[in-house]
């Protein structure tokens, strides 16, 4: 499975869960590679630190610098892990492009913010090109899980604003909701909670059907 | 006679071609370029020794010894 988490805006969340990902995945016994192919190089530094810190088991991590070196390495290398889960980073890139083409499952981190809001478009505009591109070369459909991240329960102007557009995108098959901003397992002190939402994270990713036509009443901001 | 159709692009290497950060590819074959660079009088003395003894040209030895130099570094890399 080839999960590959972006979008063309930053700062939304994109490195952490795709960190958060990769380790519930070899928490759960899977074979897992983190490829990180973001300019920043955040997912590679805390794979490392967090190696260097002794945390259980290393989370295996490669760093590639863009899209080309991604086309020509992701069959080979993905082809050795049960999951393979790629940092894209926060904008339109060569890198996010072949990630879109060559993914399983994209996840979109999103906060309800204006910024979010008017690269909806954006995303979606590639999203539909890279079904095109996939369509002719006889590949699955792509299933988007749109991911709101910091989500505020209840009468939240920003947050409702966001469901609102993103049920305007029939691109985003499938859609989710992190009220707070979960933490690792290995957090002390530990905070079940944050557990509960990385697991629900998980959850949503490999085993809930998709939406279909942009109705996105699977959303719940708990 | 065959008739051949010219390469088409596909969408999937048209789309990622139209990322802004997207580059060409570099081509490794081409044409061959001039480079200036200074040896020492001994090295030039010692290379065009070989060469005579080779009945090679100068550039030539020194393109084979860049060659195995490269392969050398490649493979202790690799190791």
């Amino acid at each position: 499975m080839i999960v590959i988490v972006g979008n063309t805006t930053g700062g939304t969340g994109k490195t952490t869960r795709a960190d958060q990902i990769a380790l519930a995945q070899q928490i759960a016994g899977r074979a897992v590679l983190l490829i990180d192919v973001d300019r920043q190089g955040s997912a590679q530094n805390a794979a490392t630190m967090r190696a260097e810190a002794g945390r259980m088991t290393p989370l295996a991590c490669v760093r590639l610098a863009d899209g080309r070196q991604l086309r020509a390495q992701l069959s080979p290398l993905a082809g050795k892990h049960e999951d393979t889960i790629i940092d894209a980073g926060g904008r339109d890139s060569e890198a996010l492009r072949v990630a879109l083409l060559r993914s399983d499952l994209p996840v979109l981190p999103i906060q309800p913010r204006a910024v979010d809001v008017w690269a909806l478009s954006d995303i979606a505009d590639l999203i539909d090109r890279a079904q095109e591109a996939r369509e002719d070369e006889g590949r699955e459909q792509l299933r988007v899980l749109a991911v709101l991240y910091l989500a505020d329960p209840g009468d939240n102007r920003a947050t409702v604003d966001i469901v609102e557009a993103l049920s305007g995108f029939p691109q985003f098959t499938r859609a989710t909701a992190i009220r707070v901003a979960p933490e690792g397992r290995e957090q002390q002190p530990h905070s079940s909670k944050a557990v509960e939402k990385i697991e629900q994270l998980i959850d949503n990713l490999f085993n809930v059907p998709e939406v279909v036509n942009g109705n996105h009443t699977a959303i719940e901001a708990k | 006679m065959a008739i051949t159709q010219p390469s088409k692009r596909s969408k999937s290497d048209a789309f990622s071609a139209e990322a802004p950060d997207a580059k060409p590819a570099p081509k490794l074959r081409g044409k061959r370029q001039p480079l200036t660079f200074t040896l020492p009088p001994d090295l030039i003395a010692e290379i065009d020794a070989v060469a005579a003894a080779e009945d090679r040209s100068r550039a030539k030895m020194i393109e084979i010894g860049m060659r195995q130099f490269v392969q050398n570094y490649n493979r202790r890399q690799a190791a």
